[in-house]
């Protein structure tokens, strides 16, 4: 990675998140943690009540980064081969069609994807892992990058299926995106509706250009002392009485990938302890369960940011 | 139907190692068929164990006992003496191991272990015996750990392992314990092995006898000079007895004398009631301050003979010991063991200068009559051409001095008048016949004589710094008394060959010279590696017994009075308080030491040390608190700081967080600490 090249990538970032900002108003942390999500070839989780724009981020999102961009309304008689795509019988050449699914996309956005029954879900998972689908025998490459931005409604609303530990954490981060603020709703309620800016957005980079750019966010730099808060961090919430269980390795690792890609966002080639603690509730909050009811996820990760020492143990 | 005690295996098996490490030194001194018994008890209690045989019934268990109680009355003939009382005691520790019927009879076992283990040390007390009941007792604590953890998933040698740490750590305690607990004498004695293995020389002198002793290097004693210098060997003369009645072949003592017993009855009673002539001279000369005299302390082997030795005109304290006419002395017992006493020697002291009484002359000058006829009329052919007495002294020794040599060869000379045969036919002899004609030269000229026997010279350890006299080192020689001298040492064996004397026997056998080679000495000498190797364990088994095995009350009051100062008993618990809490410092200190916190890393020792001086005007920083954080904070209540604090921890977060060669690094530190300074909060 050549120093030079720093700025130029930070510049088409700062473009791309401006860019972000004119459509999802007054939301530029969740826009930055959405950007580093998908740097660090993460799938994004976007927890909200309906109407609060998630769509709308997710639209904005792959044109800015120009994806393909496919949109699953996930409902719960939707079955796997809905998503995925069927074999259809040619009769005049006496052989089967692949009719692919709208999984076979850039980026897909599973809206509502609570909706849906577990088996539907869970159809995703090798989708989200492996950046392939199996359909009937055969196994499909998904085109290069695959990115899966799913919406949910909170859980305890009626007629949702909530998604099992293990597919929740398939999910880089999971973000929400709360209230707009006064200014921002005013300006919806003045009629000006961002969706319509939607079409007017530009793609800010090439395909190759975001492969470049995942690529730098892989190198950043993450020094001794930067890993050692980290492990801190982890065995903490493995050996805090407050939690059911700790954090996995692989929650460890995506930890790591999600702050290099907010430092990248930043404008650095090293990784320092805030990058870790601006990503830390994204990537943290649902992956952690408190061994007693009523405690939020929230108060957890502030539990253990409050509690690790940040330059010693 | 209850459940029948079966012992952990490894327990079993640590058991039977323990029982075989504490059997193994007895069986140098118990018979050999006590192994057959604990062969037999071993394989019952491993099928008991692998469940094929039942546990012995009683009926089986007590005819059982009382056969090997009887096997042992038949092969000693009695019961109580030290062996079979030990044997004994084995016996009951080897049966036992058939009725291992609770966890409470394994222990049992294991205490009497314990105790046999230890009476291995009544029949040896040297420092590898001592060292082997260390490690039989490591092997009985194994079998407690293994039978204690037998629920834990242990390997075997686990048990070792813990046990081997016990004993360590318990050996400083020990120690103390030792040295500083006071020390009663021993509450009883047990009848120690009678001496029937009597070692050095009989309390006779003929042909042959002390040269038998010159292949014997076994310590005879070990003398510490109180001024640690090594002495002149010629001068060292360690008289054991004299001896004044002869046979014409063997030199005794006098009649009435030969019996130990009655003559220190004898002696001491005469003692209790008059004050003999040769005693008052003594003692006034030892009163005298310009006596010049040498200190000492003889550590004496057993040697299963009442008399103790020491240089010429010695006094020496110790209990039950009496200083005899002819300044020697007789200990009231036999030294059965290893036996430490002090004595002073005043070398220039003449005894019985004065006058010599009647009878002690008679006794001195008399030869049985008609023997050895050749020697007396030489003498008195001496006598009658006027010579003196010293003249007839040079006489005899220009005599050895020009036509005989000193021999360890051909030492058995003729049944009858052996001193002519030795004087004009052999030529050729060892101490012994020098010491025995020379006196018969002597009594022959009308001259007291007497001879001596003793040791003369010894091997002095450079290192330990003390003497060790063995016993080829063992030497006859000749007392004649003259007018105003007294009593008078003369040693043939000097006329004959003098390096004997001054270098010692051990050496004078090193040298290689014709004579050496062909009088027998050769064959008796030692590689200089194998000397070496001796003196150097004689030197740790010298520190072992002047330092363990001597240290009774006594020497323990000498060594409050050098370490502590005084005896008192407030000195003696603070000096036991004040070790335990120096032992206990130690381990306080060690786990400190363990627990201690790792020394920061080099890079983040800038930022620690912000830290601490900004802790100390009441800034901390909160644990979750990242440093930008945490001097964005400060910034808001010290708008002066802004600047420094922002630099500084932009350096701070380049040394801990960026890649930087080591060149940076050190030029970083170096900046950091010059920002540090002009930091002022």
């Amino acid at each position: 990675m050549a120093k030079k090249e720093m700025p130029l990538s930070h510049l088409v970032l700062q473009q791309s998140i401006a860019q972000l900002g004119k459509v999802v108003l007054g939301k530029e942390p969740q826009i930055k943690l959405a950007m580093a999500c998908l740097l660090a070839k993460g799938h994004l989780l976007i927890e909200d009540l309906p109407g609060m724009g998630k769509t709308t981020l997710a639209h904005a999102l792959a044109a800015v980064l120009g994806l393909q961009y496919q949109r699953v309304q996930f409902t719960s008689d939707m079955l796997p081969a809905d998503l995925l795509g069927i074999s259809v019988f040619d009769a005049q050449n006496s052989k089967f069609d692949f009719h692919p699914g709208p999984i076979f996309t850039q980026l897909m956005l599973a809206d509502e994807i609570n909706r849906s029954t577990p088996k539907t879900q869970s159809a995703l998972l090798e989708a989200m892992e492996e950046g392939q689908v199996s359909i009937e025998g055969e196994t499909r490459p998904l085109p290069q990058p695959f990115f899966v931005l799913a919406t949910q409604n909170p859980v305890h609303q009626s007629g949702t299926f909530p998604l099992p530990e293990s597919q929740l954490d398939r999910f880089l981060m999971r973000i929400s995106l709360g209230y707009p603020s006064a200014a921002a709703e005013r300006m919806l309620l003045k009629g000006i509706n961002p969706r319509s800016l939607l079409k007017s957005l530009q793609s800010t980079m090439s395909l190759q250009q975001l492969a470049d750019l995942q690529e730098q966010a892989q190198a950043i730099h993450a020094s001794d002392h930067v890993l050692d808060y980290v492990q801190r961090l982890i065995q903490f919430s493995r050996e805090y009485e407050g939690f059911s269980y700790g954090i996995s390795p692989r929650g460890a690792l995506a930890l790591i990938s999600a702050a290099k890609a907010w430092a990248l966002i930043e404008g650095r080639e090293h990784l320092i302890p805030e990058d870790v603690q601006a990503v830390m509730p994204a990537v943290m909050e649902h992956r952690l369960r408190a061994s007693s009811h009523g405690a939020a996820a929230e108060a957890l990760v502030d539990i253990v940011l409050n509690a690790v020492d940040v330059i010693q143990g | 139907m209850s459940l029948i005690y079966q012992i952990p295996r490894p327990a079993l098996w640590w058991l039977l190692l323990a029982q075989a490490a504490v059997i193994l030194p007895l069986m140098q001194y118990l018979p050999l068929w006590l192994l057959a018994v604990w062969a037999l008890c071993v394989g019952w209690r491993i099928q008991v164990v692998r469940g094929v045989f039942d546990a012995p019934k009683v009926m089986v268990k007590v005819p059982l006992a009382l056969c090997m109680v009887a096997a042992l009355v038949l092969s000693y003939g009695k019961l109580f003496a030290l062996e079979p009382l030990v044997a004994l005691l084995l016996l009951a520790f080897l049966l036992k191991l058939l009725e291992l019927q609770s966890q409470r009879d394994v222990l049992l076992l294991l205490l009497l272990g314990f105790f046999v283990a230890s009476t291995q040390l009544l029949f040896s007390t040297s420092i590898i015996a001592f060292l082997y009941a260390i490690i039989s007792f490591t092997f009985l604590m194994a079998a407690f750990m293994a039978l204690h953890t037998a629920t834990a998933t242990h390997s075997f040698w686990h048990s070792l392992k813990t046990s081997s740490v016990i004993t360590l750590q318990a050996i400083p305690l020990a120690l103390v314990l030792f040295f500083i607990m006071p020390r009663i004498g021993s509450l009883w004695t047990v009848p120690l092995s009678d001496g029937s293995a009597k070692t050095g020389f009989s309390d006779s002198m003929e042909p042959g006898n002390i040269s038998q002793l010159s292949k014997d290097y076994s310590p005879a004693f070990r003398v510490d000079f109180t001024d640690k210098k090594a002495p002149v060997q010629s001068s060292l003369y360690w008289r054991g007895l004299s001896l004044s009645s002869f046979d014409g072949r063997r030199w005794e003592l006098p009649f009435q004398d030969r019996d130990d017993n009655i003559r220190y009855r004898r002696i001491a009673q005469e003692q209790k009631k008059l004050n003999y002539d040769w005693q008052v001279d003594f003692a006034s000369y030892r009163r005298k301050d310009s006596s010049p005299y040498i200190d000492y302390q003889v550590m004496m082997e057993a040697s299963f003979q009442p008399w103790l030795f020491a240089l010429t005109t010695a006094s020496v304290t110790a209990k039950d010991v009496l200083n005899t006419p002819d300044y020697l002395f007789l200990s009231k017992r036999p030294v059965s063991q290893r036996f430490l006493y002090q004595a002073r020697s005043y070398p220039e002291f003449k005894r019985q200068s004065q006058s010599l009484g009647p009878s002690e002359r008679y006794q001195n000058t008399l030869l049985p009559k008609g023997s050895n006829p050749r020697a007396s009329a030489l003498a008195q052919q001496w006598r009658s051409a006027g010579d003196s007495d010293r003249k007839v002294i040079a006489n005899a020794m220009r005599l050895f001095q020009r036509e005989f040599t000193y021999s360890l060869q051909d030492t058995l000379l003729s049944e009858l008048n052996p001193v002519d045969d030795f004087l004009f036919s052999r030529k050729r002899g060892y101490c012994e016949h020098y010491a025995s004609a020379f006196v018969v030269l002597m009594r022959a000229a009308d001259i007291p004589a007497r001879v001596v026997i003793g040791y003369q010279g010894g091997q002095w350890n450079d290192e330990e710094k003390y003497l060790l006299v063995s016993q080829a080192d063992a030497h006859a020689w000749a007392e004649v008394w003259l007018p105003e001298q007294g009593w008078t040492r003369v040693d043939p064996t000097s006329a004959v060959a003098p390096e004997r004397i001054e270098l010692g026997f051990r050496d004078y056998i090193q040298q290689s010279s014709t004579s050496i080679e062909q009088n027998g000495f050769a064959e008796l000498r030692q590689s200089p590696l194998l000397m070496q190797l001796q003196m150097q364990l004689d030197a740790i088994n010298y520190s072992w017994q002047s330092w363990v095995l001597s240290y009774d009350q006594d020497q323990q009051m000498i060594f409050f009075q050098k370490v502590l100062g005084g005896q008192e008993h407030w000195r003696i618990v603070a000096a036991l308080m004040g070790a335990s809490t120096f032992m206990l410092a130690l381990l306080a200190l060690w786990l400190w030491w363990r627990a201690r916190p790792e020394a920061p890393a080099a890079e983040l020792v800038p930022w620690l040390e912000l830290e601490k001086k900004l802790a100390a005007v009441g800034w901390n920083r909160e644990p979750g608190e990242t440093p930008q954080q945490f001097t964005l904070r400060i910034a808001g209540q010290r708008p002066d700081l802004e600047v420094l604090l922002e630099r500084y921890t932009k350096m701070a977060y380049t040394l801990l967080y960026t890649p930087i060669g080591s060149d940076q690094h050190q030029q970083l530190l170096k900046d950091l600490a010059g920002l540090r300074n002009s930091i002022r909060v």
